[in-house]
């Protein structure tokens, strides 16, 4: 069985039936439908924020401080376990945290790694281009007539990971919308004396002839063609789209998370996850946009990112748990990589990766590092595959489903040898 | 002992078909004999799951896919009024010809390897320059070369030919080609084989693919490197076997270069690049050694193997992909799996579409018309919801016009876009048109519409609105009829006139609109955005 026809077909279904509605703007039903699964108190769909470290965090300098290296620790509201000095509002929320200690992949540079980190896989792993996590989860869980893009980066940058973000096998469809600092989605309005108007009497007639042609020319193709001209029309229209604008947020709120570039793309993924986004990567970066592959320039750099991280983070934590979103949205706190214990080298054996919200047992540390920080203790290393099957699963996503790609080639989601952290469930 | 014969399966009956090529004229002549009996196999397998074919498509479906389907392009509005209008029985046998005839011929299929090679390692290539490569590849296609030949050219070349981009995009980084990477990507897209899954352990299928046959294959490729050409302004570098020169004495970083003499490469640990398994000598996959000389060329011998008409998964694998580009799905599948456990859904198509290749001297040209000569190809992909699904060929199925296809095809309705030459800021990371729809290192299925909301708004929002004002102005140029207008834009777009409902629909439009310019403009948006301009059924 195909999923990717499934869903189409099942979407067309869908789509047909919002379009023979009439006059009815598209959003309304949409609108109606979410009520009504509200009113009957069935659980909110899942949802995922991924904060993105691309470079590689240190981990000896936040989430994995040992006494005695490089910064003073502070004890977190889990007996046990401490943060860096750096992390001081965290070190309160430990509780809704859960940080895996131990893991792994067999990458020391940030090409491959970041490929990984992305898609759960080395680099053409079988020959072929995979899917990134955000293409996966909205391919199985994104409405295809939601009224914004289901998979978002904010702050993508330009050089990390030309394609790992990408739709991969399950194609450009799946790509992320790619959103700039201080800016909306792109093209939403029409070019030069057209107007709305304009297009929304254009767009009527189309839909006109496209029934007529699906009527006699039933394929995936004009029901894929139907489903994305849907989506763009009811971004067009969409009210949702307000979420791009963070001064309509209080002062003091955005102050909260922070003004500078790290602040406002939390802030942004927070309004995106309450608007119904399923996916919101967030790429952060100091305000000159550098990341977090800290050299020389350890620790004042380290100093500030995590500091900012601290603020935004929390922030986000708390707004979410405020709104009833945090046991529906899972995140995802890494980069590719972590650092060696005096944060100046890449690490790829041994670093941590910080997951929070989603449902998932929080308040613990999966596995330790050992007194020296580079010997994997009470756990098992946990690969990216690994990793991506616990998401998975923390979102309620069959992992060990497959698809069927060009050519009829059935294809894993995750690498079939993948084991979920079972102790987060 | 048995562990390498795969590749010579039921050689002797093949052997006696391998005689001298044919004309081309009997070639010509012989393709609507080889289409019948390209509908002879189909139908059989039609009456056997017992799926009734369908009627075959009217003349506008089969210009519009015939054209897309062999050169990228639409037909011009003179040539589909006139094929339209045609009342000779054989036009359409002449309209392929004509467009095989045609340079855009080779430039799509040219287009189409291209992207195959680039997407190879997509991350690493995509970034590689293509224009001369795609120049040289549709020139051999234009000019009739055969496949094998081609496919030996990249694969042997030593020189500073465009031809080298094969090698060069299947390079680790740095200063020479991964004989690993050359040997998959040779084999999963020259022979359809995974002999790539042997690079790292013993081929878990077919078990008579070792590892050492994967590196003795690899071998062949031991020596080849890069190297500057002195004097070169554009530090343009060629392909080349030759021990390189000793280094410069005055230099300050003397890196000397030891290649293996002989045809020899060590097996790396792939966990480990710097521990060696193992070192093995050169050998085919038939298990014969060639005589080596030192210094080589090498090379040579690995691509007659390749390329040997004994070996009949290169001319397999290519028909195969040849008919599962007009088909969106091959008579093996995946393409690039052709092994004795993944069986053919047609075994007699696939071998009279191979044996054709073969004898006709591996000419694309020879099997493409004799597959779009027969009723299979000509048939319709209109489809109620109650026509079953098929994958046995009764019906044509939808693909979407793709990427630089689609592109193309709105420059042909829209005018092509002048050229911009402004240099991108630093930290400008906007995206341009040509990117977002950059479909060429997607491995999805042409059957599946690929785009999405980012994408259906810079159409409807920007190159459409910002584009159709000049092209309008042009087709105003000549005063017609608002009926006649109409109809050119269908034609131009579509390839078909339109319906009684469309025509009163649409010139309500126009005639409502503040000018007939404006009404013009509309229609034009509305065509480009119709789920029928993106169907190439």
């Amino acid at each position: 069985m195909n999923p990717l026809r499934l869903s189409r077909r099942e979407a067309l279904k869908l789509s047909l039936a919002t379009t023979l509605a009439g006059s009815v703007p598209w959003f309304e039903p949409l609108r109606a439908h979410a009520a009504q699964s509200a009113a009957s108190g069935r659980t909110p769909p899942k949802q995922c924020i991924l904060l993105w470290l691309g470079g590689g965090p240190s981990q000896a300098h936040s989430f994995d401080p040992k006494p005695g290296e490089h910064v003073g620790l502070l004890q977190t509201n889990v007996p046990g376990l401490h943060f860096s000095e750096y992390l001081p509002r965290l070190a309160q929320r430990m509780d809704k945290l859960a940080l895996i200690k131990t893991m792994n992949h067999p990458n020391f540079g940030h090409g491959d790694a970041v490929i990984w980190m992305h898609t759960g896989y080395r680099n053409r792993d079988g020959g072929i281009e995979r899917p990134s996590l955000g293409s996966i989860v909205t391919h199985a869980i994104g409405r295809p007539d939601a009224e914004l893009p289901n998979y978002m980066v904010l702050d993508p940058g330009q050089a990390e990971g030309l394609f790992s973000m990408n739709g991969g096998h399950l194609g450009p469809r799946y790509n992320p919308l790619k959103v700039l600092p201080g800016q909306s989605i792109p093209d939403q309005r029409p070019e030069g004396s057209v107007t709305i108007d304009e297009i929304r009497s254009r767009a009527s007639l189309l839909e006109q002839m496209n029934q007529s042609f699906l009527q006699h020319n039933h394929s995936d193709v004009a029901a894929g063609h139907h489903n994305s001209l849907s989506q763009a029309l009811a971004i067009m229209r969409s009210s949702k789209t307000r979420a791009f604008n963070l001064d309509e947020e209080p002062i003091r709120v955005q102050e909260r998370y922070g003004r500078g570039r790290m602040g406002q793309a939390c802030l942004l993924a927070r309004r995106l996850i309450e608007v119904g986004v399923p996916f919101v990567s967030a790429h952060l970066r100091d305000g000159l946009g550098n990341g977090w592959d800290t050299h020389m320039d350890t620790p004042d750099r380290n100093a500030i990112l995590f500091r900012h991280l601290d603020v935004c983070f929390s922030a986000l934590l708390d707004d979410l748990q405020a709104r009833g979103l945090l046991e529906s949205t899972l995140i995802i706190c890494m980069g590719e990589f972590g650092r060696s214990r005096d944060g100046i080298n890449h690490n790829n054996r041994i670093w941590t990766a910080v997951l929070a919200g989603g449902g998932l047992r929080t308040g613990q540390s999966i596995g330790s590092t050992g007194d020296n920080g580079l010997t994997a203790t009470g756990y098992r290393p946990v690969s990216p595959g690994d990793l991506f099957a616990t998401v998975l699963r923390g979102l309620g996503i069959d992992h060990t489903a497959g698809y069927t790609i060009r050519g009829g080639r059935p294809v894993d989601i995750v690498n079939a040898n993948a084991r979920v952290v079972e102790e987060l469930f | 002992m048995n562990r390498s014969c795969l590749l010579v399966l039921s050689l002797t009956a093949l052997a006696t078909l391998t005689g001298p090529s044919r004309t081309e004229a009997q070639v010509r002549l012989d393709a609507s004999g080889v289409a019948k009996r390209i509908d002879i196999f189909v139908e059989k397998k039609l009456r056997e799951v017992k799926v009734t074919a369908a009627p075959r498509a009217d003349d506008a479906e089969f210009l519009r896919r015939v054209h897309l389907d062999l050169t990228g392009r639409l037909p011009t509005l003179e040539k589909a009024a006139a094929f339209l209008d045609g009342k000779e029985p054989e036009r359409r046998a002449k309209l392929i010809d004509e467009l095989l005839a045609s340079p855009e011929f080779g430039n799509h299929f040219a287009r189409y390897w291209t992207e195959l090679f680039v997407k190879r390692d997509g991350e690493l290539n995509s970034k590689m320059k293509t224009t001369e490569f795609r120049a040289w590849l549709a020139e051999q296609f234009n000019k009739g070369v055969g496949w094998d030949q081609i496919v030996t050219k990249m694969l042997t070349v030593d020189d500073t030919s465009p031809a080298g981009f094969y090698l060069r995009a299947n390079r680790l980084n740095g200063d020479r080609p991964s004989p690993a990477k050359v040997v998959g990507t040779s084999a999963a897209l020259f022979l359809g084989t995974q002999l790539q899954c042997a690079e790292c352990h013993n081929h878990p299928y077919t078990r008579e693919w070792k590892q050492n046959d994967f590196w003795g294959l690899a071998a062949f490729y031991g020596r080849t490197r890069y190297e500057n050409v002195a004097n070169s302004k554009t530090r343009e570098t060629r392909i080349t076997e030759e021990d390189p020169p000793p280094p410069d004495p005055k230099a300050k970083n003397k890196k000397v270069v030891f290649l293996p003499k002989g045809g020899k490469i060590d097996i790396p640990d792939p966990l480990d690049a710097k521990k060696v398994r193992a070192t093995v000598d050169a050998k085919l996959l038939d298990g014969s050694v060639p005589k080596l000389s030192e210094t080589g060329p090498h090379r040579p011998h690995f691509a007659r193997w390749l390329t040997d008409t004994k070996n009949e998964y290169f001319a397999q694998a290519a028909a195969n992909r040849l008919w599962a580009i007009l088909f969106a799905r091959g008579l093996v599948n995946p393409l690039d799996d052709l092994n004795p456990k993944n069986a053919p859904s047609h075994p007699e198509l696939l071998e009279l579409l191979a044996e054709e290749f073969r004898v006709s001297g591996h000419d694309v040209r020879h099997v493409l018309r004799s597959i779009c000569l027969s009723d299979t190809y000509q048939r319709t992909s209109k489809r109620t919801p109650t026509d079953p699904e098929d994958d046995n060929f009764s019906r044509m199925k939808v693909k979407f016009l793709q990427g630089e296809v689609l592109l193309k095809c709105l420059d042909q309705v829209l005018g092509a876009e002048p050229v911009v030459a402004t240099k991108k800021k630093r930290d400008d990371t906007s995206i341009g048109t040509a990117e977002l729809f950059d479909t060429s290192v997607y491995d999805d299925n042409p059957a599946n519409y690929s785009f999405g909301a980012p994408q259906m708004l810079r159409l409807m929002n920007v190159d459409v609105p910002r584009r159709a004002p000049a092209a309008i102005a042009r087709l105003l140029q000549t005063p017609a009829e608002p009926a006649q207008c109409l109809e050119k834009l269908f034609l131009q777009s579509l390839a078909r006139r339109p319906t009684a409902d469309e025509s009163k629909m649409l010139l309500a439009h126009v005639a409502k609109a503040e000018t007939p310019a404006r009404g013009y403009e509309a229609v034009v948006w509305i065509l480009l955005n119709s789920a029928e301009f993106v169907s190439h059924r």
